[in-house]
């Protein structure tokens, strides 16, 4: 059942996706400030992308440094406590 | 009529102030009406403020305190204080604690009081009255982590206040009185000091970690209060003192990745909403350092914005731990056929907070974006905008799936107060008012907006920005699943080496002290003998008779007695060297 609400769910946002994409070509006359402002679903693979880099920074990188037990601070941390 | 003026022109701030004092002595049902009635009066004033208006009384050593000072930008911060103090009493109504509502009520009059005040003085004395009233919101809660949570808090915000003051001293003593711009010379010790107070205050890294460590912890209720005001009281800091520094651009794009960052890690809900806060805070410090007119104004329509949308993500947040006792997403789940209000609600606030079309926050965030665009700075308009993608991803998507979607777990909802619902669909209804009616805001901005932010382009890339995240947020899902762990941050260096650092001292102090002790004690031993009976030392010239020889201890007069040849002797050698010395001068 998992697997099918899946798909569905990816297949839904597929569509969605071209549809927005469609409206963009057909009817978006671009402006802004830099080069990138005017490129074809900039903003569809910026969040893309965009996304990808932030789970990994925090799930893989920044994760390794600073997670903790959640008594980490129990331990002797405080005699005010 | 000039009765009605006068009465208009009180201060908002004392109307509150005054309130929070009648709330420590009236029974609950007086008090319900004052928390619904004093903000509604408070907002009233605000509305009768006009810009260019000042108020103020003579001060010790010809100094003026000007206690009221109106111009367009302290006025959009006052207004938006006024809705949330609102906002967040009706939320409040329920609790029948009047030192909390007395704690909050002195906690928005005092954010009022800064925002309204023209000169140092006054600024100071209210920006300190905010961390006192505010660290009551998190005592309230009365459990020992809450009490330590709140002692640190404190310490860090006596630090930050002190810095400011001290700050403040030095531009107060060389004759400057006026809260103005400190931008545009160059920088001296006062403005260091008063940069890094209110850096303090608005949770720049590395001096953050008071917020992530200390609004978790606040009461369910608190919480509103605590989201909305300290950080954007030293927003409106930054934007009327330091427009224009280029340091807090960097700052400002370093907080808003930060948060968004450490949000994606967390499991405490409250503690994810307040790491939020320091990446969309970062969106309007950013917006202060570029300086420009359309970024001021966005960093000030985002302040505004931030405001509704927070403190009803804080109200949703609360209801759910209110309803279920639970505060952290592997505990929680499936709650959304339970608690269906809440989470539409708080999906609001979400999509809000996301910079969704058609919410308060997509109007105030493109605004900072095009401003930094605008200036020729596109590193910190695309980092500003991965934060966007962030925010979306952890509030809207992580935290809203994992509390109301997810796996059904057996978790039992109490119901939660009407009042608490009353208060949330008070924050929705603005959310998407602002959102719908941006003008509604931008004419109430500092300077003349000249933005439109519904065009087809704006719409469209949001959209496909916010396509694009969901994505790969499902696809990542399982990878997204939070553990039960807790991340440290910078709180780690004061509540860990600093702390130990404190324990090492003392102990050594303290070993001092008994080492030294031990030593007094062993003089003490050591010659408390030899005083114990001073007559041994005593010649004893006589002996007593031996019929009444008493115990060798006692005294005994006849013991002591010169005999009488000694008198003699002594007399006749005083009477001859008396006659010699007459006789020979």
């Amino acid at each position: 059942m998992m697997k099918d609400g899946n798909k569905k769910v990816l297949i839904i946002s597929g569509v969605m996706m071209a549809l927005v994409f469609l409206l963009e070509i057909l009817f978006v006359h671009p402006h802004g400030y830099f080069w990138w402002h005017e490129l074809l679903a900039f903003d569809l693979l910026f969040g893309l992308v965009g996304c990808l880099v932030l789970i990994f920074a925090a799930k893989v990188v920044v994760r390794t440094i600073v997670e903790r037990n959640e008594d980490y601070y129990d331990g002797g941390g405080s005699d005010d406590a | 009529m000039e009765v009605a003026a006068t009465m208009l022109d009180f201060h908002p701030g004392f109307i509150l102030i005054i309130a929070g004092l009648l709330a420590c002595f009236l029974p609950n049902r007086a008090r319900q009406v004052i928390m619904v009635g004093a903000p509604l009066l408070a907002l009233a004033a605000v509305f009768s403020l006009e810009p260019g208006m000042t108020r103020s009384v003579p001060f010790i050593n010809g100094i003026e305190l000007v206690w009221l000072k109106v111009d367009k930008l302290s006025l959009v911060f006052a207004i938006i204080f006024g809705i949330v103090a609102l906002l967040g009493n009706i939320y409040s109504l329920h609790i029948n604690q009047a030192g909390e509502t007395a704690a909050a009520m002195f906690y928005a009059g005092g954010s009022l009081g800064t925002v309204l005040a023209g000169d140092w003085l006054t600024f100071i004395f209210f920006w300190e009255s905010l961390a006192i009233s505010s660290t009551f919101l998190i005592w309230n809660k009365k459990e020992p982590q809450a009490i330590a949570a709140g002692f640190r808090y404190l310490l860090v915000h006596m630090l930050g206040g002190n810095l400011l003051l001290a700050g403040i001293f030095l531009k107060v003593s060389g004759g400057e009185f006026a809260v103005t711009a400190l931008t545009g010379g160059i920088p001296d010790a006062a403005y260091w000091l008063i940069l890094l107070g209110v850096a303090v205050n608005a949770a720049i890294p590395p001096l953050h970690a008071w917020l992530t460590d200390a609004y978790p912890e606040g009461t369910i209720t608190g919480g509103v209060f605590l989201c909305s005001f300290t950080t954007k009281v030293a927003v409106y800091a930054l934007i009327r003192i330091f427009p224009g520094a280029q340091i807090l651009v960097w700052a400002g794009v370093i907080m808003a990745i930060y948060g968004v960052i450490f949000a994606v890690l967390e499991n405490d809900v409250r503690r994810l909403l307040s790491y939020h806060i320091i990446s969309q805070v970062g969106f309007m410090v950013a917006g202060a350092g570029i300086g420009t007119e359309m970024a001021i104004n966005g960093a000030a329509a985002h302040a505004f914005c931030h405001i509704i949308y927070k403190s009803l993500l804080f109200m949703g947040a609360g209801a759910v731990i209110y309803a279920t006792g639970l505060r952290k997403l592997t505990q929680l789940g499936g709650l959304f056929r339970k608690m269906l209000l809440v989470a539409i609600f708080f999906e609001i606030g979400a999509f809000a907070i996301a910079g969704v079309p058609y919410t308060a926050g997509f109007i105030s965030k493109s605004l900072i974006l095009s401003g930094a665009a605008a200036n020729g700075m596109p590193t910190v308009e695309i980092l500003l905008y991965l934060a966007g993608v962030g925010t979306f991803l952890s509030i809207a998507l992580k935290l809203f799936y994992l509390t109301f979607c997810g796996e059904e777990k057996d978790i039992e909802v109490k119901r939660i107060p009407k009042n608490m619902y009353v208060a949330m669909v008070g924050g929705s209804f603005l959310c998407i008012l602002f959102g719908v009616l941006p003008d509604l805001l931008y004419s109430r901005l500092p300077f003349v907006v000249a933005y439109q932010p519904y065009t087809l382009d704006h719409v469209v890339s949001m959209i496909q920005l916010v396509l694009g995240t969901f994505v790969i947020f499902w696809v990542f899902l399982p990878k997204l699943h939070p553990h039960d762990l807790i991340s440290i941050d910078t709180d780690w260096f004061y509540r860990k080496p600093f702390a130990a650092l404190v324990r090492v001292t003392v102990k050594v102090v303290c070993n001092i002290r008994d080492w030294f002790g031990e030593r007094c004690w062993d003089i003490l031993h050591g010659t408390t003998p030899l005083f114990a009976n001073p007559l041994k030392w005593c010649y004893q010239y006589g002996v007593a008779p031996k019929a009444q020889k008493p115990a060798p201890d006692v005294y005994h007069e006849d013991k002591y007695r010169f005999p009488l040849g000694l008198t003699v002797l002594m007399s006749v050698l005083v009477f001859s060297v008396t006659v010699a010395y007459i006789w020979l001068y």
